[in-house]
């Protein structure tokens, strides 16, 4: 297990981040914004402005974003001599590149688009594993994963397939990762995401009205909710999945939001009070002096603000009022 | 002149006295000033403040020096004329170094955690640095009370 004083140097330059993150205070004054120009007036004051300035359109906002969780990334990896935790983050976007790569070859597109900036892996090189060269430079981990999930594709010509096993050797990798840093912290944030998922899919799978065998497949690893578990309640109505989970930590997540998603038909507001229990677990981070706690949180701390500045831009572009932005805002981390 | 078993016990203790706090004060000094060229990196203006923050886990070892000092001339080191200790005398003078030694060292590294965390203040709240520097400051208490502790003996002892 790393020791805090490992990470007294990057602890020091986060402490100095999180004042730049954005309070509720200017989050507010997004919201508040008449049109995008009065977004980018707020944004061009704080730590985004040089992002957003690069900018030629509105509409390129999400290039913005992702610049801006670059350069957090790049920070917090010339800090610390164990990249392992900034890993931790950043592989669901190489496992997300690997995915949009699988399909667009399925498709027969040439360059695939949507493709992440954020991973580790360089795009070049998955876009010659799509092509099927065996010399790209890729982890073998994924190199396998990508050729099962090609595999399971041909077998049953249904892309989900693809998706659903690349989540799921996404999870076992991070999970793998938490046991190798070996730190309570990050294990207990992967578990909690995974349940949280968890129960999410298995309620989506159930008004889908799909069968067990879809939500077997569907199940993420290393949670601590066990798949017995989910399958016996995905015969039952939803508020018994609620009763069952009232004790557990996720009690207030699963009742407020599953509740709600029972009672207008949408994940809204369940998804919001998940990030809000994960962004609560994270927070410990900024509790702390230092530590791996103070550096992963300030990580996810910023995955949520740019998840936040997300809504509020698709929210704004699209003209959705105020009200239902701010119903689907997640809390600030400082 | 024979060298007796008390001479090198005595010398023994302050060798302690200055070593061990030494090595706390080191890594005490060292773990603050990488926390505060984590907040100089990002906010350069905050380096008088984070340097006070850092200075303070080094007192441990100018304790253990001045402790070692002490011994020396306590036992006639200094002026050339190293006292004949009985076996006894030296051990005594040996745990006379005892307090400065064993609290030096561990303090200064409590202290610096508490001072490390004090440059997280700075890096929050500058004007706040005041409390940051109680917050340490109340570690070198125990430092202070063994360096007492010590000296008090020391001067206590009739060596010759």
């Amino acid at each position: 297990m790393p020791r805090d004083e490992e990470f007294l140097y990057a602890s020091g330059r986060v402490k100095v981040l999180e004042n730049r993150l954005l309070g509720r205070s200017v989050i507010e004054r997004v919201l508040e914004a008449e049109n995008m120009e009065a977004v980018l007036r707020v944004l061009s004051e704080t730590d985004y402005a040089p992002e957003f300035e690069e900018l030629e359109s509105v509409y390129d906002f999400e290039k913005a974003l992702e610049n801006s969780m670059k350069k957090t990334l790049n920070t917090v990896r010339e800090s610390l001599k164990d990249h392992r935790i900034v890993r931790f983050f950043t592989l669901k976007y190489d496992y997300h590149n690997l995915k949009v790569i699988a399909k667009s070859r399925i498709l027969g597109a040439d360059v695939p688009e949507n493709l992440s900036n954020l991973g580790e892996i360089p795009v070049d090189e998955l876009i010659k594993l799509g092509k099927g060269e065996g010399d790209a430079k890729v982890p073998e981990a994924m190199k396998a994963a990508y050729g099962e999930a090609m595999r399971l594709f041909e077998e049953t010509q249904d892309p989900q397939q693809i998706d659903l096993f690349l989540d799921r050797a996404l999870y076992e990798e991070l999970i793998e990762l938490t046991k190798e840093i070996g730190h309570e912290f990050l294990k207990d944030y992967l578990v909690a995401l995974v349940d949280l998922i968890n129960i999410k899919t298995m309620v989506r799978l159930k008004y889908m009205e799909s069968d067990l065998k879809a939500l077997e497949k569907s199940l993420l690893p290393g949670g601590t909710i066990e798949q017995a578990f989910f399958e016996k309640y995905f015969k039952e109505p939803v508020q018994s999945l609620v009763d069952a989970l009232s004790s557990s930590r996720y009690a207030k997540v699963v009742k407020e939001g599953l509740e709600n998603w029972i009672s207008t038909g949408s994940p809204a507001t369940y998804e919001k009070l998940s990030d809000d229990f994960l962004l609560g677990i994270l927070k410990k981070g900024i509790y702390k002096p230092y530590g791996l706690e103070t550096v992963a949180g300030y990580i996810g701390a910023k995955e949520n603000e740019i998840k936040i500045l997300r809504v509020l831009m698709v929210g704004k572009i699209n003209g959705i009022s105020e009200d239902v932005i701010r119903e689907r805002l997640r809390d600030v981390y400082v | 002149m024979e060298i007796t078993l008390g001479q090198v016990l005595a010398l023994l203790g302050a060798a302690m006295a200055v070593f061990l706090p030494g090595i706390g004060s080191a890594r005490g000094v060292g773990m603050v000033g990488e926390a505060a060229a984590g907040v100089v990196t990002e906010d350069p203006s905050k380096f008088s403040q984070t340097l006070i923050l850092q200075a303070l886990p080094g007192t441990q070892g100018i304790y253990g020096l001045l402790t070692g000092f002490v011994v020396m001339q306590r036992i006639g080191l200094l002026g050339g004329n190293l006292l004949p200790l009985t076996t006894y005398q030296g051990l005594l003078v040996f745990a006379a170094c005892l307090p400065i030694a064993v609290v030096g060292l561990l303090s200064a590294i409590s202290q610096a955690r508490a001072a490390a965390a004090g440059v997280g203040i700075v890096a929050k709240r500058p004007e706040e640095l005041a409390k940051g520097i109680t917050y340490a400051a109340m570690v070198e208490t125990y430092a202070v009370l063994a360096l007492l502790a010590s000296i008090l003996m020391l001067f206590g002892l009739r060596l010759s």
